[in-house]
């Protein structure tokens, strides 16, 4: 799990061009989306679908799960290992 | 129809931007170099909002740093318009896009680079950041594009539908477009390739701190026509003639057979008639021209011809300026710039 937390944190970062933020500066647990966390927006939630399908084969067919998904690195980790085949 | 350069800006391939020197430090071209590319500030200092400037590739970052810049700067006018020129807009972003497109079988595309890829792009950050929902056009006419641009600015302001409209000229070089350029027969005999950003605050008004006065500009395809004849007409439309210009500020590319046109018509002018260059400062893209008006407005304002203009012939007192480019043998214009009085 912590192998696969490092690995999304840099992803992040790379495909979301977070230019102030480092992997090692994203707290693991802090939401990804609003305030207190990375702040990032629905153009994101887009890159992380992307993300999702092209390096895990991850498609997310609820929407309404994407909230939940979505919330942090930790959360996305935890969908990733359960849904992994 | 007229109008006055409040404020301007230059991101080049020249240290141009955010200072008072004029072409004093010039980056000296080396002669293997096929690209000119621009000397960049630090987009943290320009580009406040992060959450906008990660998002943006180098020509929009040029694009939207030169613009507020010259917003900054322009006496507290700001744009009733917002008017952009480019050659080939979002390039990196575009192909960056259709690289994906073939990468992954047409699917799992990535919505940044979508988005960030049409070329109003550059236009549209500018009017988000500056909070302006006005007029906002982008003016997509290869050679012509800043040139259209300009002049739909000067019909705003003529018509009075606007009081001040920000107007810029943008491009940007890419691997990928030098490489299929050349393919293509460009750059192998003199000319370099180039990338830019300039904006202009223009205005309907004067005011005792404007850079210069545009008073005219006209464009035309290059063919076989008489050239002399149509400067002639130009300069009559604007009430005057070649003799009432102080100095002609061209845009050759330095390949002679691009340069043709324009060679053509540098030969027939008076010999005592004093000139310079631009285009090897530059390099030369579809909106390159935007760089010989920012260069003609300087040295109205500075009543000074930089060395690195290559001047020829004494040219005091510098009232008037003719601004002659041609992109690749094709699209020739002429601006006519005056010193505000």
């Amino acid at each position: 799990m912590e192998e696969l937390i490092s690995n999304l944190k840099v992803q992040l970062v790379e495909s979301l061009n977070l230019e102030d933020v480092t992997p090692a500066e994203i707290d693991t647990e802090a939401p990804l989306f609003g305030d207190g966390g990375l702040g990032l927006d629905s153009i994101d939630a887009l890159e992380i679908i992307i993300l999702l399908e092209k390096h895990y084969g991850l498609h997310i067919g609820d929407p309404k799960e994407g909230k939940n998904i979505f919330y942090s690195v930790r959360t996305l980790a935890e969908y990733i290992t359960a849904n992994q085949k | 129809m007229k109008c006055y350069i409040r404020n301007m800006s230059a991101i080049s391939p020249q240290p141009t931007f955010a200072t008072d020197s004029f072409l004093t430090d010039v980056v000296e071209t080396v002669v293997d170099a096929n690209c000119l590319k621009a000397v960049e500030p630090d987009y943290k200092e320009c580009i406040k909002e992060a959450g906008l400037r990660r998002r943006m590739s180098h020509v929009i970052k040029m694009g939207v740093a030169s613009a507020l810049n010259c917003v900054e700067g322009a006496q507290g006018a700001m744009p009733d318009a917002i008017i952009t020129a480019t050659g080939l807009g979002c390039l990196a972003d575009t192909e960056k896009f259709l690289q994906s497109i073939v990468e992954n079988d047409e699917k799992l595309l990535n919505p940044t680079s979508f988005i960030q890829s049409t070329f109003n792009t550059i236009g549209g950050q500018i009017a988000l950041i500056l909070k302006r929902q006005c007029y906002n056009f982008t003016y997509v006419h290869r050679g012509f594009s800043f040139e259209s641009a300009v002049l739909d600015a000067m019909m705003q302001l003529e018509e009075g539908d606007a009081s001040n409209v920000l107007v810029g000229g943008i491009d940007e070089v890419t691997d990928t477009e030098y490489r299929v350029m050349e393919r293509m027969g460009f750059w192998r005999s003199g000319a370099k390739m180039g990338e830019g950003a300039q904006f202009f605050m223009l205005s309907s008004t004067v005011s005792s701190q404007d850079v210069a006065q545009i008073s005219g500009l006209c464009t035309f395809l290059a063919d076989t026509s008489d050239y002399s004849q149509k400067v002639q007409s130009f300069l009559a439309s604007c009430g005057m003639t070649l003799a009432d210009v102080d100095l002609v500020l061209s845009g050759e590319c330095g390949d002679a057979k691009m340069d043709a046109s324009l060679l053509s018509w540098k030969a027939s002018i008076p010999a005592n008639m004093p000139t310079a260059t631009f285009k090897h400062l530059c390099g030369e893209y579809q909106t390159a021209s935007s760089f010989g008006v920012w260069c003609a407005a300087n040295i109205l304002k500075n009543q000074m011809v930089p060395s690195a203009l290559r001047p020829v012939g004494k040219s005091d007192n510098v009232r008037r300026i003719l601004v002659f480019n041609s992109y690749r043998n094709k699209n020739c214009s002429l601006f006519l710039l005056e010193k505000v009085e």
